[in-house]
């Protein structure tokens, strides 16, 4: 008897096992729509960067409070992969006022459209850098180590909201559904979202310009739904989604603040990118829409050395930077502080060679410092503006294109003023 | 069945009598009057409704489930298996004419039924509070389904307990490795996702299945299997080990 008890909690068990793992396999095997969903949105993004040779991208967003539309944005965006060229046009409605707005980019010429005036700008790119990442018109974004991780901490925390989309196929293509209810959103996803939209998205100076409610208290996630379409390429051809936030206002009345959008790939390997037909039309013409040196630059610059004293302000000297001339690109300059004669202090003063790297948005250069040491300095200047912004003992990332400060100097003034004599 | 009913109100009997039921009780009600405090003050300083009519219950199952109830889950069980093993107060219960395979499905019964009578405990402490909260109708279908389908993957939790209370001699490491299977799991399910079907804390939170609009009935099975599959294979290898045991 004591036998058969035995035999029969083995059985109990091997029965048990075989239950579990056929059907966790099962679950493993049968992608959930989450997954599915995942896969499709990475495929279509490498076939976009890397197979086709062109396609056209509809981007519409409505914003609506009460079932009432408040603002409404349209952009029309046309990539030819193979040019790197890329159009881009747009319709905003916003309290009924409808503004435009166009840009044309490629490997030569930025173009933008002031939509009140008609007029165009044109920025002539002064050197081509070859492809890199920075020129690229559209990258795929799953390869961006980012968004790689982001999907990892997605992947670990959806749970069992992954099975909340539904997969269903119709005439070839795949179509996915999903619908979460107010009672599905967790708790903490609800609290950040609720959070970002009063605080961030729709704050009071942004409800007061748009002249609507502003969300005051009760703010909470009502509603998320979204429908995505795949075509038997197994591109994303079409993505409607909507969410839905409830929220009462000063006066204690409860509103619902509605945001669709939708996202339409289509003509793909059937669009064409051409420049705006300038011909009659009003340009502005500029060098270079990047950040590079040029002649323009040549000049004195300076700012105040002022220290804190017995809770005042003193000025105890100037520091100087000169741009005496820019040869391709490279400044040639000098650095030098003038103090009051009151103040013993050592002035600094070098001479520098900066060079753009593989980032145009800043020139480094060496110098040594009061102690000799050989540091890295960088020079940057803002579009339109005739300053300088110095910067001292920074280190350069490895791929050039960032910087990090080693040292941080909080009485040291980075910004030069440009003194015109 | 009167024996086994007998040995199942017995193990009932032992358990109200532990503090630990008490202390059960005492922490639930703190740490929902602890919700209820931090979602009454983000709605009234912050302006933030962390959960809404009815989903402030299931905030609460959804933090509970994972860290009060899985814990007195795991003391009741070591209790009724470690403990009575350490006390040598087992030799009592098997002196009786009782087999030892009533002994334990009673037991396991008794552990279920206090999974269960905390769940309802707590569903009934949450609902209260989230009417004093938010004041407005809830659905408590959907709160009531939530905290029945919550059992199933406690049930699996606590014939894991009951296992390693098998496997091991003392009650402090029965717990110490309860807590670590249970930390085990849910760090695998984060490190491993797509496999997460194979760790029944995935499970943890498959009540949220029934709650939209769309029900994966094919996906509720699945989970449903495996749960079933765990229970099962738990129950006979927890059995076995029981049987084997000596005094």
């Amino acid at each position: 008897m004591k036998m058969t008890k035995r035999s029969t909690a083995i059985g109990a068990f091997l029965v048990g096992m075989m239950i579990l793992i056929t059907s966790a396999f099962a679950d493993v095997m049968i992608e959930s729509g989450y997954y599915s969903l995942k896969n499709s949105v990475k495929a279509t993004m490498k076939k976009l960067s890397e197979e086709v040779d062109n396609f056209s991208v509809n981007v519409a967003a409505t914003f609506k409070i009460d079932d009432k539309i408040y603002a409404e944005a349209e952009e029309v965006c046309k990539f030819d992969m193979v040019n790197q060229a890329k159009e881009t046009i747009g319709t905003n409605m916003e309290k009924g006022e409808i503004t435009e707005s166009y840009y044309y980019a490629d490997t030569k010429q930025n173009i933008s459209k002031d939509s009140k005036t008609g007029k165009y700008y044109v920025w002539n790119k002064k050197k081509n850098k070859g492809m890199n990442n920075e020129d690229k018109i559209f990258e795929n974004p799953f390869e961006d180590e980012r968004v790689m991780d982001a999907e990892k901490i997605a992947d670990a925390f959806v749970g069992n909201l992954q099975d909340v989309i539904e997969v269903e196929e119709i005439d070839n293509k795949k179509v996915y559904i999903g619908n979460l209810s107010d009672a599905q959103v967790p708790s903490l996803i609800n609290a950040i979202s609720s959070f970002i939209f009063k605080h961030s998205i729709f704050d009071e100076y942004t409800t007061k310009r748009m002249g609507v409610p502003y969300p005051k208290s009760n703010v909470y996630v009502t509603s998320i739904s979204g429908k995505a379409i795949e075509n038997s390429d197994g591109i994303l051809e079409s993505i409607i989604g909507s969410a839905s936030i409830s929220a009462d206002d000063k006066n204690g009345i409860t509103h619902t603040y509605t945001v669709e959008f939708s996202f339409d790939i289509k003509d793909i390997n059937n669009t064409t990118v051409t420049p705006p037909d300038l011909e009659g039309q009003e340009v502005e013409y500029n060098e270079d829409s990047e950040y590079v040196f040029d002649e323009k630059y040549v000049g004195k610059y300076k700012n105040d050395i002022v220290k804190l004293e017995h809770n005042s302000f003193v000025k105890v000297g100037e520091r100087y930077l000169e741009i005496t001339s820019v040869v391709d690109g490279k400044v040639y300059g000098r650095y030098y502080e003038v103090y009051n004669e009151a103040y013993e202090e050592s002035p600094v003063d070098f001479e520098f060679i900066a060079e753009a790297g593989e980032s145009s948005y800043y020139s480094a250069f060496k110098y040594n410092d009061k102690n000799g040491e050989e540091k890295t300095g960088l020079i940057q200047k803002r579009q339109g503006k005739q300053n300088i912004y110095l910067l001292f003992d920074v280190e350069i990332s490895e791929d050039g294109y960032g910087y990090s400060y080693l040292s941080y100097n909080e009485d040291f003034d980075n910004n030069f003023v440009r003194i015109f004599e | 069945m009167s024996v086994f009913k007998a040995a199942y109100i017995n193990e009932l009997y032992k358990i109200s009598k532990r503090k630990k039921i008490m202390a059960a009780s005492i922490l639930s009600i703190l740490a929902v009057v602890g919700a209820a405090v931090i979602v009454y003050c983000l709605n009234n300083m912050v302006g933030i409704r962390a959960t809404g009519s009815s989903e402030f219950s299931l905030l609460v199952l959804s933090v509970l489930s994972y860290t009060l109830i899985p814990l007195f889950t795991a003391f009741v069980c070591i209790d009724i298996f470690s403990g009575e093993f350490t006390e040598q107060t087992i030799r009592l219960t098997l002196t009786r004419p009782v087999s030892r395979a009533k002994v334990f499905s009673a037991k396991v019964l008794a552990a279920a039924s206090f999974i269960m009578a905390n769940l309802l405990f707590i569903m009934i402490l949450s609902t209260i509070f989230s009417f004093i909260i938010n004041g407005t109708s809830f659905n408590l279908f959907k709160i009531f389904l939530s905290y029945i389908l919550e059992f199933f993957p406690l049930f699996v939790f606590s014939l894991v307990v009951i296992l390693i209370c098998n496997i091991t001699r003392g009650t402090t490491s029965a717990f110490m490795l309860s807590v670590l299977v249970f930390i085990l799991f849910n760090g695998l399910e984060i490190i491993f996702p797509y496999y997460k079907s194979f760790f029944f804390t995935s499970t943890f939170d498959w009540y949220r299945l029934f709650l939209g609009s769309y029900i994966n009935y094919y996906k509720i099975l699945r989970c449903f299997l495996i749960l079933s599959g765990y229970s099962i294979m738990l129950f006979g290898l927890g059995y076995y080990l029981f049987d084997k045991k000596d005094m």
